[in-house]
């Protein structure tokens, strides 16, 4: 009994620490390292390359390999976006575990990658790309059975204003404002954007913290796809410029609010189902199986033993587990900075801080020769590094406070 | 044994062929799907342009061949996309066909342009004759609107892509076009 107790703890910690190793070079601050390894995935080409490419897009970014970062965004997002598939592939995943389907995100994780690679257009000077970034991201979003569902991402409506604005359309630009004001996401107020907002700033820093929400199965058979909130400290980041005395930045995405706000899809009432049929076929099976073994040799008998064997045989090959492939390595939140500074360099300091107020000092960033231009924007995108990567199993009650048991190191 | 040899080589032959690039035809959309622009589109967008403008070709004030600048084509649509790609095809086709009958300027080239000019006023290279800088008469602009929708993962886009010339003097439009098309895709239950 002890050895079985030892092996199964053995296997699950086997499980848990088996994290696919660019997550954890992500997650160390190894953005590099973390690229090669999702671009490796990505050379596959598989039914998971969007995922890959997105995870790669993610590392690119954050390692400053900006144009690389807009290709694979913009690759991961063409089959996001598309329609056809291969139909065998499609019924086998139906039938089979759903896994096997190509993977094409959820509607959170389709407005993230139309943010980002609407934010590099942005960046540079491509408005209009980048408001098409928007317009997509947020149709992803405010996807649903209701056709006149608005979206609440408030990022996105935020970039559709700035879009606009500089597309010179004021009146469309307050209207996308007044929408990212009024989408809270869970927050009590926006007020911290209006900096942002008002447009009297070069420089924007879009900083990422922590981890995005983590995908589980739970229910009978792991047929429910849930979210939890990853487990990070940092809840909050102040910038200086120069050594001057920081100032906050202010959340613009809460990206566990928008996943576990989208509601129900239809194939969790198919995976139910599944589940169901798989118990009962299996029951049935066992039933008729020891039925057979037991009633005297005879035609009666052996039907029944193949039946029982069929059920069994069937019930044990449906997979009525979700697909709970995600975005690892997308931040937990979005936080915006922005502020006027004079063009030539600069020195930024990056404070973290946790739920409470508390600064995080081993989470600390220095950028030094930040160089910032006299026209057009200046977008820096930066991620908080040393959060530990999501967890298996995931936590569920750490949202909102300091996660214990895991250390922070930079 | 050879004929079984032969069937493992033909099934490895298979298996080989099953997966790798292959070179297929521009106008036929591909089975990545999607509900934006195919290169069909871009092709089909762009011929028709060149035909509708051909038809109507307005001359330069003086009569001489007219001289089109290409400007920027805006993007209204949901999608992030080269929307160059309209603009370039169309420049190259009009270029082919028009035979003499209208000048591109290349503005995009005018820095390397000045550098050469440049070097040959200052006998640096040698010179075939000095020619002013040819301003424009027209300017070729585009926009590509779209009216999108959603609903349980499908989609629906109406994308309308217009074409104008402007007289850079007068400001009058001298001739405009335009082309539009609808794609649904509907989603199946494992992405809804």
């Amino acid at each position: 009994m002890r050895l079985a107790a030892t092996l199964f703890l053995a296997a699950l910690g086997s499980a848990c620490a088996s994290l696919p190793d660019p997550v954890e070079r992500f997650y160390r601050g190894d953005y590099e390292g973390a690229a090669a390894g999702f671009a490796e995935r990505a050379h596959a080409v598989d039914r998971s390359f969007a995922l890959h490419q997105n995870d790669y897009a993610t590392a690119a970014l954050c390692a400053g390999d900006l144009r690389d970062a807009r290709r694979a965004f913009l690759e991961a997002g063409q089959v996001m976006g598309n329609f056809d598939g291969s139909a065998t592939r499609e019924l086998a995943a139906l039938i089979g575990s759903e896994s096997l389907k190509v993977w094409k995100g959820d509607p959170y994780e389709k407005a993230m990658n139309s943010f980002y690679a609407g934010l590099l257009f942005f960046r540079d000077g491509q408005y209009d790309n980048a408001l098409a970034g928007c317009k997509n991201g947020l149709l992803a979003d405010g996807d649903s059975k209701d056709e006149n569902a608005q979206s609440d991402f408030t990022l996105l409506h935020l970039m559709e204003g700035l879009c606009q604005r500089r597309l010179g359309r004021p009146d469309e630009a307050a209207r996308a404002f007044a929408l990212a004001r009024a989408s809270l996401e869970g927050r009590s107020s926006n007020a911290g954007l209006e900096p942002v907002i008002r447009g009297d700033w070069n420089t924007v820093l879009v900083i990422g913290l922590g981890a995005g929400p983590v995908k589980y199965r739970d229910g009978p058979h792991g047929s429910w796809a849930r979210f939890a909130p990853a487990g990070y400290p940092e809840r909050a980041v102040r910038v200086s410029v120069d050594g001057a005395a920081p100032t906050a930045a202010a959340q613009a995405a809460d990206l566990f609010f928008q996943a576990s706000t989208r509601g129900g899809r239809p194939m969790d009432h198919i995976l139910a189902g599944k589940a169901v049929l798989k118990d009962a076929l299996l029951a049935s099976g066992t039933v008729l199986l020891a039925s057979g073994l037991e009633t005297p040799h005879s035609g009666q008998s052996n039907a029944l033993v193949i039946a029982g064997g069929v059920a069994l045989l069937v019930g044990a090959l449906l997979t009525p587990q979700a697909d709970v492939r995600h975005w690892e390595t997308l931040p937990g939140e979005v936080h915006l900075w922005a502020g006027w500074l004079e063009p030539g360099t600069h020195t930024l300091r990056l404070e973290f801080e946790d739920g409470g107020g508390y600064a995080l000092p081993s989470l600390t960033q220095y950028w030094h020769h930040v160089p910032v231009r006299g026209r057009g924007e200046n977008v820096y995108c930066f991620r908080a590094a040393g959060t530990p990567p999501p967890r298996c199993p995931p936590p569920r009650e750490s949202h909102g406070g300091l996660s214990v048991g895991f250390s922070v190191s930079r | 044994m050879n004929r079984l040899l032969t069937c493992g080589a033909a099934a490895l032959l298979l298996v080989a062929c099953s997966s790798g690039s292959r070179r297929v035809d521009p106008d036929v959309d591909d089975e990545l799907g999607g509900t934006g622009y195919e290169s069909g589109d871009v092709r089909q967008i762009s011929d028709w342009m060149v035909r509708s403008l051909q038809t109507r070709l307005p001359r330069a004030a003086d009569g001489s061949a007219p001289r089109i600048v290409i400007g920027d084509v805006q993007n209204e649509t949901r999608f992030m996309i080269d929307k160059d790609l309209f603009v370039k095809r169309m420049r190259v086709e009009l270029n082919k066909q028009a035979m003499g009958r209208l000048t591109f300027l290349a503005r995009e080239d005018l820095a390397a342009v000045e550098a050469e000019r440049k070097a040959k006023r200052e006998g640096q290279v040698t010179g075939t004759g000095q020619k002013a800088l040819l301003g424009a008469d027209y300017l070729l602009t585009g926009t590509l609107s779209g009216l999108s929708k959603a609903r349980e993962g499908d989609r629906s886009d109406y994308l309308l892509s217009t074409f104008r010339l402007t007289d850079l003097e007068s400001s009058a439009i001298v001739w405009e076009d335009s082309h539009e098309m609808k794609r649904v895709g509907e989603a199946g239950v494992l992405y809804k």
